[in-house]
């Protein structure tokens, strides 16, 4: 790890505190593996159980049929596939469509719209081009279900988007 | 310039601004077939948005260029060199990023206000009737300093996204624009540049002058504070909407087509001078 990383880590050995590093989820496996590596690190490996149940659970109970989605960041970013945005998305029933350089354009927003628009919240009521580019009538009168997801959850794509998981599902139902 | 160049000229706009309109055509084809609504869709809430916003930003960049070149006595002056476009990129950064203005017209205003300032401080800095050089130096000092002040404001804003946005509000954007921002922009441009052209007589009066404007009833600071105030205006609405102008040597290139030194406001505010504008910013 480098930057401001490896300074964390260096600064941690140096005041005698172990540090170890978690690398970032290009899958969900990897997402279980951090759950397992954290509580061995906080010496009690059952506080990762509850976890990995709900996890289990998710990925037992995945709908078989999945409905072409898109997740909506600002200026129309969204999430690449494969990836674990587009696993955990695949988890709620959601088909995370593949576009090109991970951007949907207004056009085909507006010609060919997926069943659902997964849209970020993260920020909306502060001024960016992007939050200006969610505003456009194309976008708002999108003609898809529209899901809210909190963003903060999807930077990191950690534990925390089973809660957004389950939601979905309770309202896609 | 020919009345056939002028023509040819306004023909090729046409063109582009068809173009604009119905390219790719393949898709709006086939989506005409399928659904013709949404064909219409696509032109009116798309791409008529950009077309009209890169036409209507280009005149009014010809227009205000020609009246301050006037007011300024300089074929040189134009909104970029004298750092207004900066100046309003400066103020709608400030009211959005750091105020919470996000209603177009009070972005508007912003603009507006910032591209005051930079003329105002030109005119402090400079001076009207200045030396070619002094001109052009205190202009290109008050853009760079609104530039790097908008950076600055930018990288320093409370949302994380503000700095991504550095290229769009330094470097200018039609991409995805909205009707209603369109109408943001170019109402108040088009209201401000109509009371500039019929300042035009008593500008070009102004060119040949101070002493002359006078001589015939003219007062040329209240006509040079009009002009700035409608300059920062028209160009404060632009730049709000959809960043700074293009580069310096293309607006260069623009006011050398468009007047050759001529600054007589009267000619320059013509149509097909402006089409020659449009059809840069086109470009």
């Amino acid at each position: 790890m480098g930057g401001g990383g490896r300074a964390t880590s260096l600064i941690a050995n140096r005041m005698g505190i172990r540090a170890i590093d978690l690398r970032p989820a290009s899958a969900i496996e990897d997402v279980a593996s951090n759950f397992k590596a954290v509580a061995s690190a906080l010496g009690d490996p059952k506080r990762a159980t509850l976890w990995l149940k709900r996890l289990a659970r998710l990925r037992a109970t995945a709908p078989i049929k999945a409905r072409d989605a898109i997740w909506l960041g600002g200026a129309g970013q969204t999430i690449g596939v494969p990836s674990v945005g587009a696993d955990w998305m695949r988890l709620a029933g959601l088909a995370q469509r593949p576009l090109k350089g991970d951007r949907i354009s207004l056009e085909t927003l507006l010609v060919r719209p997926p069943s659902v628009l997964v849209q970020s919240t993260y920020r909306h009521g502060e001024f960016s081009r992007g939050a200006q580019w969610l505003d456009h009538p194309i976008v708002q009168n999108a003609r898809a279900k529209w899901l809210r997801a909190d963003g903060r959850s999807w930077t990191c794509m950690g534990p925390l988007v089973i809660g957004e998981i389950e939601r979905f599902r309770s309202e896609l139902r | 310039m020919s009345r056939s160049w002028s023509a040819s000229l306004i023909v090729i706009v046409a063109l582009i601004a068809a173009l604009s309109l119905l390219t790719p055509l393949s898709s709006l084809l086939e989506l005409r077939r399928t659904d013709p609504d949404l064909a219409l869709a696509l032109i009116e809430e798309l791409r008529l948005p950009r077309t009209l916003l890169a036409l209507g930003y280009g005149a009014v960049l010809g227009m205000t260029g020609a009246a301050l070149q006037a007011t300024f006595a300089n074929p040189l002056a134009s909104p970029d060199i004298t750092g207004s476009s900066s100046g309003a990129a400066l103020g709608a950064v400030a009211g959005s990023y750091w105020l919470g203005i996000t209603g177009p017209l009070a972005l508007a205003a912003c603009g507006a206000a910032g591209a005051a300032l930079a003329l105002a401080a030109l005119f402090a800095i400079a001076g009207r009737r200045s030396e070619t050089a002094t001109l052009l130096l205190a202009g290109i000092a008050i853009a760079l300093a609104a530039g790097a002040g908008t950076s600055l404001l930018l990288a320093l804003a409370p949302s994380p996204f503000a700095f991504y946005d550095s290229f769009e509000w330094l470097m200018g954007s039609f991409v995805d624009r909205s009707l209603p921002q369109a109408a943001a922009a170019l109402i108040p441009a088009a209201i401000a540049c109509g009371l500039l052209a019929s300042h035009g007589k008593a500008l070009d009066m102004m060119a040949l002058g101070d002493d002359v404007a006078g001589s015939v009833g003219y007062r040329p600071r209240r006509l040079a504070v009009d002009v700035v105030a409608l300059s920062a205006i028209a160009v404060g609405a632009c730049v709000s909407v959809c960043g700074q102008s293009p580069s310096s040597a293309l607006s260069l290139l623009m006011r050398h087509a468009r007047s050759r030194g001529d600054i007589r406001v009267r000619r320059c505010c013509q149509p097909r001078r402006l089409v020659q504008s449009s059809f840069f910013s086109r470009i």
